[in-house]
């Protein structure tokens, strides 16, 4: 005689795999869904990251600007250019320098290309930190050229590109130089001086010391508006984020929207496929509690397997976009994947709700009517 | 190509891919709204530049000036630096065919108020005759030495009002008029006199604005003032509009095609789901057909019917709700200007159209190999 072993039935897992290829595109469409998700989000820590680029490698501690100045390129100041010699004066400065800087826009082949313009004094900070091929240009009709926008445009070392009105030689290919939308430029200061016309000048004083917080006490007190590079990393950050945060939100919520709009779509053609087979399970004895509960597991399994995707996905894509324009910084964080698992899990909750509802209403008699 | 109705000898028209794509209605709708989701992203974005670019081209655009001069190799304002040599606004009043010549200085910098600080682009121009300055003030005065026009938008973001201290470019002025159209995502517009100017920026001319007599048209004046005055770029005020539009349009390209093609996969995608489970979930319906005499033909028209229907309908949602968001927006984010144009709304369609072919191949497939016999079986 043989015994029955009651044993525990995977009907959930069971239910999710018996259409393979159903499930593989469900999970796809998730999947980029979610890719946008966190695309948007790593474009987004990406911007931040490179805004920022210039003032995280100028070598100084602190920034000498004009009054109301803020930002090194959005709201360059003018400065008397014996500030340099003042501000060197001031007891703990260790070194300083007169460096200028504003955003450009470049005709280059037809194309506009909106650049951020940097005049530093040759063999001083602030000019390139990072050369990929020659050198940091040291008269004022040379250049150095931010190398992904050499790239991009097929210039060379030795090329010459027309900057405010005049052909520079460019004598530099520089690295770690692409912020966001904006490459990075270097000219001298004295080239820069020239194509603005504006001798006699400087943008700004950087000063690098030893003890920046007594120094940056004592600039001021001799009538200097003082920055700190941190305050000047923050003020870019503010600044990118009142321009691209509003429509970066937007995108991402759209995204979120069209992701759950997915997520619905599969679980609930999952669910009216397995109606009967749910049908089944009542007439056995599961009750609508238990029902309902497989439904929001498939739901949460399928937007697991999704987000499974759209990670995979998101690796793809970042390849890709790196080797296609690699100007656009899309970076990857634990804080970005956690997000967008947060943002997963809040579909897969609104998602599942309409399905759930629906099994509620489900007929035990379901499973004996015949199927059309 | 078929259009997706049953062949005239089987009794008349039958809407067949409608009934397929909503026999289960909130599939129907969830396809829909999905794919309405995806291409609204596109929408969404493509209205983001085009709404900058109405408002970063305002200040040309609304100028009564014909011709613009500016640095040799600046052709912009926006993100641009611009100096003209001294004697060029004298040398450009002695062309022939110049009624009116306005220097204005330009500069780029930041504007505060008791609500915050803003970027801000500030133009120094003569307030007696106007030219150069803010094509119309909705409230107050122009600008004496001391003062300053604000855009209504800024003022209200900075929290300013008539009679206001704002702080432009580290000095402290008394804002006496509000302009209108200078606030854009990214920054907005400040007029002061030119004295007031040359007081914070010095006295170098950035611009001129160049009306013509009316004797020339503006592009044999804008040869002409290029001819003589050395050191400039002369440019019409359309090819100056253009010019500047060209660095939103450059760039934005790369970012929207990105985004143009993650929004058009989104929709591939959901298109492909909706129509390979509506396909599949009537399979037997697709063999009775068969059975009926309809060839694969006759149901590829079905499906492409039901690609026609879902992008159709998304594309009209997508474009509803895109206009109530723009409509919306000024309440939440008043510098984020939406404008969707027929243009990009026809484009999207198209390239929806495109992505929901390539979609409908797998469902195809499946339905070229479909039995007729599958008609005559039992079910499950």
């Amino acid at each position: 005689m043989t015994t029955y072993t009651p044993r525990s039935v995977p009907v959930t897992r069971r239910l999710l795999t018996a259409r393979p290829l159903r499930l593989f595109s469900g999970a796809v469409g998730i999947g980029l869904a979610l890719m946008l998700i966190l695309l948007l989000d790593g474009l987004w820590v990406g911007v931040q990251d490179r805004v920022t680029t210039y003032e995280d490698h100028t070598g100084a501690e602190l920034a000498v600007v004009a009054p109301g100045t803020e930002n090194l390129f959005s709201d360059p100041g003018v400065l008397p250019s014996s500030a340099v010699s003042r501000v060197a004066a001031v007891r703990g400065v260790r070194w300083a320098t007169g460096v200028r800087t504003t955003y450009a826009i470049l005709e280059l082949h037809g194309d506009k290309v909106a650049a951020a313009l940097v005049g530093a004094v040759p063999s001083r900070p602030g000019g390139p930190w990072e050369l990929r091929a020659g050198r940091a240009p040291v008269t004022s009709d040379e250049v150095a050229v931010d190398g992904l926008l050499a790239d991009r445009h097929g210039l060379v070392v030795g090329d010459r590109l027309p900057v405010l009105g005049r052909p520079l030689r460019i004598v530099g290919l520089t690295t770690d130089t692409a912020m966001f939308m904006t490459p990075l430029v270097f000219l001298t200061h004295d080239g820069l001086t020239e194509r603005l016309q504006a001798t006699g000048t400087t943008g700004a004083v950087l000063v690098g010391s030893d003890s920046p917080a007594g120094t940056a006490t004592r600039l001021r007190a001799a009538g200097f508006t003082v920055r700190t590079t941190a305050e000047l990393h923050s003020a870019s950050l503010r600044l990118a984020t009142r321009i691209f945060g509003g429509p970066v939100r937007l995108m991402v919520g759209v995204g979120f929207v069209a992701g759950t709009l997915i997520v619905a779509l599969v679980a609930h053609t999952l669910l009216t496929e397995q109606r009967r087979d749910l049908g089944v399970l009542k007439a056995l004895g599961a009750d609508d509690g238990r029902v309902r509960r497989m439904a929001l597991a498939e739901t949460a399994a399928l937007t697991g397997l999704g987000a499974l995707a759209g990670v995979a996905l998101m690796l793809v894509a970042q390849v890709v976009i790196a080797a296609w324009r690699p100007q656009f910084p899309i970076l990857l964080t634990g804080a970005t994947v956690a997000r967008t698992a947060l943002a997963a899990a809040a579909m897969a909750v609104l998602a599942a709700w309409l399905p759930a509802r629906r099994l509620a209403r489900l007929d035990a008699a379901t499973a004996f009517r015949s199927e059309r | 190509m078929s259009t997706g109705a049953l062949p005239e000898g089987l009794g008349g028209r039958v809407p067949v891919g409608r009934r397929v794509l909503f026999s289960d209605r909130r599939r129907g709708a969830l396809t829909v709204a999905g794919v309405a989701a995806a291409l609204l992203l596109v929408l969404v974005l493509d209205a983001v530049f085009a709404g900058a670019l109405d408002r970063v081209t305002h200040y040309i655009r609304t100028s009564p000036a014909d011709v613009f001069v500016s640095q040799a190799g600046v052709r912009t304002m926006h993100m641009s630096v611009s100096t003209l040599p001294a004697a060029t606004a004298n040398r450009a009043a002695a062309v022939p065919g110049v009624a009116w010549v306005a220097p204005i200085g330009f500069v780029s910098g930041p504007v505060g108020g008791p609500s915050g600080r803003q970027l801000s682009y500030v133009i120094g121009y003569d307030p007696t005759t106007g030219r150069g300055g803010p094509t119309q003030l909705v409230q107050g005065r122009p600008p004496r030495d001391g003062d300053a026009i604000i855009d209504e938008l800024a003022a209200d973001q900075l929290g300013l009002a008539v009679g206001d201290t704002i702080t432009v470019l580290g000095a402290s002025l008394r804002v006496t008029g509000l302009s209108t159209g200078g606030t854009s995502i990214t920054n907005t517009t400040v007029f002061v006199s030119r004295d007031q100017f040359a007081a914070m920026r010095g006295g170098a001319t950035s611009y001129l604005l160049v009306r013509g007599d009316g004797s020339v048209s503006p592009d044999i004046l804008a040869r002409r003032l290029g001819d003589v005055l050395p050191g400039t770029t002369a440019q019409t005020r359309e090819q100056f509009t253009a010019s500047e539009s060209r660095i939103v349009t450059d760039m934005s390209a790369d970012l929207l095609r990105l985004m143009s093609l993650i929004g058009l996969l989104i929709a591939l995608a959901v298109i492909a789901l909706g129509l390979l489970t509506a396909t599949l979930a009537r399979l037997r319906d697709y063999a009775v057909l068969k059975a009926l005499g309809a060839n694969t033909a006759h149901l590829a028209g079905t499906v492409a019917s039901q690609v026609l229907w879902t992008v159709t309908i998304a594309l009209v949602a997508a474009t509803a709700v895109a206009i109530v968001v723009s409509a919306a927006l000024p309440g939440v984010a008043p510098t984020l200007q939406l404008t969707i144009t027929g243009g990009s709304v026809i484009r999207l369609g198209l390239a929806a159209l495109v992505a929901g072919t390539l979609a409908a191949l797998l469902p195809l497939r499946r339905l070229a190999t479909v039995d007729a016999a599958t008609a005559f079986r039992e079910s499950r």
